[in-house]
């Protein structure tokens, strides 16, 4: 008999998963098509063909253009490029700093814990979005700014979460077997109890990145995001809203781009949660 | 306990308070240099009537001791309205599209999340959690503007915009209610689960009562206290996406003075309406915490032993 392994294991159940399956392999091709889509079209997002204002789909202009006249199928793969990019750095700071924090409050136990929980409660009752629009506010707009904004706050949920998971784990018979055989405190945590956190870590910046899209969306939404002529898919939706009446398809393609990412992500997260939680397994 | 969080809230309001003000300050530029040149003596007496030319220590305590009576400072752009002004007229518009949105959200969301516990695992729970997942993916800027598309401009059912009868308000309560449904439904969901799962429930189902009559008699009061406990996150959820939905629609509410003031500048008007939806978030959230330890006799109990 062989005996399957946790990795193969959370594989087996994922692969089952045909939704999740499904989600994985269209995120794979927006990312692709990220990359890709402006470089095979022949115009760059920033061309202006005053020309051919607000085309509608058509041979030329795939996805139609906008009041300049510029190639929204390239504007929308570049803008994926910014928004992609933008969701996943953010959602990754956000978990690396959340799972150190955590770690270390739930490591460090007594006092240590509780001041460090105590100054994530204070941090955590500022609300998110004020922050995030202070910040903005007074260093200007850009994808710098968007990154310090959404990662001064968004590191919470996840420490909270990591400090659970550690609080629990530090009571398994290993650990003590650990600090008896003279294991440093570093090495236990990041060999022996990080590692067994995995499950919760990967769910959640999975479930981090959809959110941090969102942000990146409604700050541009609110004239904070990215500067012109670059463009990120809350611009374009932006732009195209106060023409949506005449043009409806400028909105079409970077709102439901948005949305599918959002939604694959969203999938993607809620099965890999099931998947790597063991306690869930029938 | 409450004493200790009610301390705590009022420590964060501060700290909000006085983080906004200091940073505000830090930012370099002037209000007043614009396109026109002015002179020396008009621009020294604008900053004695704001103040601006006191001690920065001194501009803070004024500023302290003006929101302990009720005052938050002036516009700038608007030629020395109050910032209280305006919160006295946007507050109570986008108040009541928030309740509505609420009020909307609460029970669809509850009966959704209970349905797809009772059908767990069918087609009918695969479907309930689906449509949530997409609710909760999509943007409310994007729904709103959808809605508005198809609903005023399309169809003509309903007013495109602005503000005024209650037809006024129905696609934005629609847009501004989605994401909350969703959330609440999930969470429903999973607590229902849970619930369904304890003893109690197989004694009722062994009495032959239907499933349906057991979930919401036996199961919901159980299910949904957690729920309480998130209507914090779903408040700021309802305020983010009232900025969004009020600019789509045209909607004098206080999210599109917000946008307003951060597009023109106005520092006064920022710092006066951030202080004024932080305050508004953080005692939301305390009332919340109040609530639910009220209404859950676990904990309510065990307050009373601990004592």
């Amino acid at each position: 008999m062989s005996e399957t392994s946790y990795w193969e294991d959370v594989w087996q159940r994922f692969k089952a998963n045909r939704v999740a399956f499904t989600t994985l392999w269209i995120l794979l091709a927006l990312m692709a098509l990220a990359v890709l889509g402006p470089m095979i079209s022949p115009y760059s997002y920033s061309d202006i063909q005053l020309d051919w204002k607000n085309t509608p789909p058509c041979a030329k202009y795939w996805f139609g253009s906008d009041e300049l006249g510029r190639d929204l199928f390239t504007r929308v793969w570049w803008g994926a490029r910014i928004s992609l990019f933008v969701g996943i750095t953010a959602a990754s700071i956000d978990i690396a700093f959340g799972v150190f924090y955590g770690a270390i409050s739930a490591y460090a136990g007594g006092k240590t814990d509780e001041l460090m929980m105590r100054i994530a409660d204070i941090l955590y009752s500022i609300p998110y979005l004020l922050v995030v629009i202070l910040l903005t506010v007074i260093r200007g707009s850009g994808i710098g700014t968007i990154l310090i904004a959404m990662t001064l706050t968004g590191w919470i949920t996840m420490s909270r979460i990591i400090r659970a998971q550690i609080l629990q784990l530090k009571q398994n018979d290993y650990i003590a077997a650990a600090k008896i055989t003279g294991a440093s405190p570093p090495r236990i945590l990041f060999l022996h109890l990080l590692p067994n956190a995995i499950g919760p870590i990967v769910a959640t910046l999975t479930l981090t990145i959809p959110t941090a899209i969102f942000t990146e969306a409604f700050l541009s939404f609110l004239g904070l995001g990215v500067q012109a002529p670059a463009a990120s898919w809350g611009v374009l939706v932006s732009d195209a809203l106060s023409a949506m009446r005449y043009y409806p398809w400028r909105l079409f393609f970077p709102a439901s781009m948005i949305t599918l990412t959002m939604l694959c992500f969203n999938l993607l997260g809620n099965a890999l949660r099931d998947a790597l939680d063991p306690r869930l397994r029938r | 306990m409450f004493v200790k969080k009610f301390i705590i809230l009022l420590f964060s309001i501060w700290v909000v308070i006085t983080g906004t003000f200091f940073l505000m300050h830090a930012v370099p530029g002037d209000p007043f240099i614009g396109d026109r040149i002015i002179p020396e003596e008009i621009l020294r007496s604008l900053y004695s009537c704001y103040g601006l030319d006191q001690p920065i220590g001194i501009q803070y305590l004024t500023y302290l001791k003006g929101i302990l009576t009720g005052n938050l400072g002036v516009s700038i752009v608007y030629h020395g309205r109050p910032v209280t002004q305006f919160i006295a007229e946007g507050f109570p518009i986008s108040a009541l599209l928030g309740l509505q949105a609420l009020i909307l959200a609460l029970p669809l969301g509850i009966l959704l999340g209970t349905w797809a516990a009772i059908k767990r695992a069918q087609w009918q729970d695969h479907v309930a959690m689906l449509l949530s997942t997409l609710l909760v993916s999509v943007p409310n800027f994007v729904l709103a503007s959808l809605l508005q598309y198809f609903f005023a401009m399309k169809f003509h059912l309903l007013p495109v915009a602005r503000w005024g009868t209650f037809e006024h308000t129905i696609l934005p309560t629609l847009a501004l209610a989605a994401l909350p449904t969703a959330f609440i439904a999930r969470l429903t969901r999973s607590n229902m689960v849970e619930v369904l799962g304890q003893d109690y429930i197989y004694t009722a189902i062994a009495k032959g009562l239907p499933l349906f009559r057991i979930a919401i008699y036996h199961g919901l009061r159980n299910a949904i206290l957690p729920v309480i406990s998130y209507l914090g996150p779903v408040m700021t959820s309802i305020l983010t996406g009232s900025f969004m939905v009020e600019k789509i629609f045209a909607i004098p509410g206080l999210g599109q003075w917000m946008i307003h003031s951060i597009h023109g500048r106005d520092y006064p008007m920022i710092i006066g309406l951030a202080i004024f939806f932080s305050a508004f978030l953080m005692v939301a959230m305390f009332l919340v915490d109040l609530a639910y330890a009220l209404l859950d006799p676990r904990i309510r109990t065990a307050r009373v032993a601990h004592e």
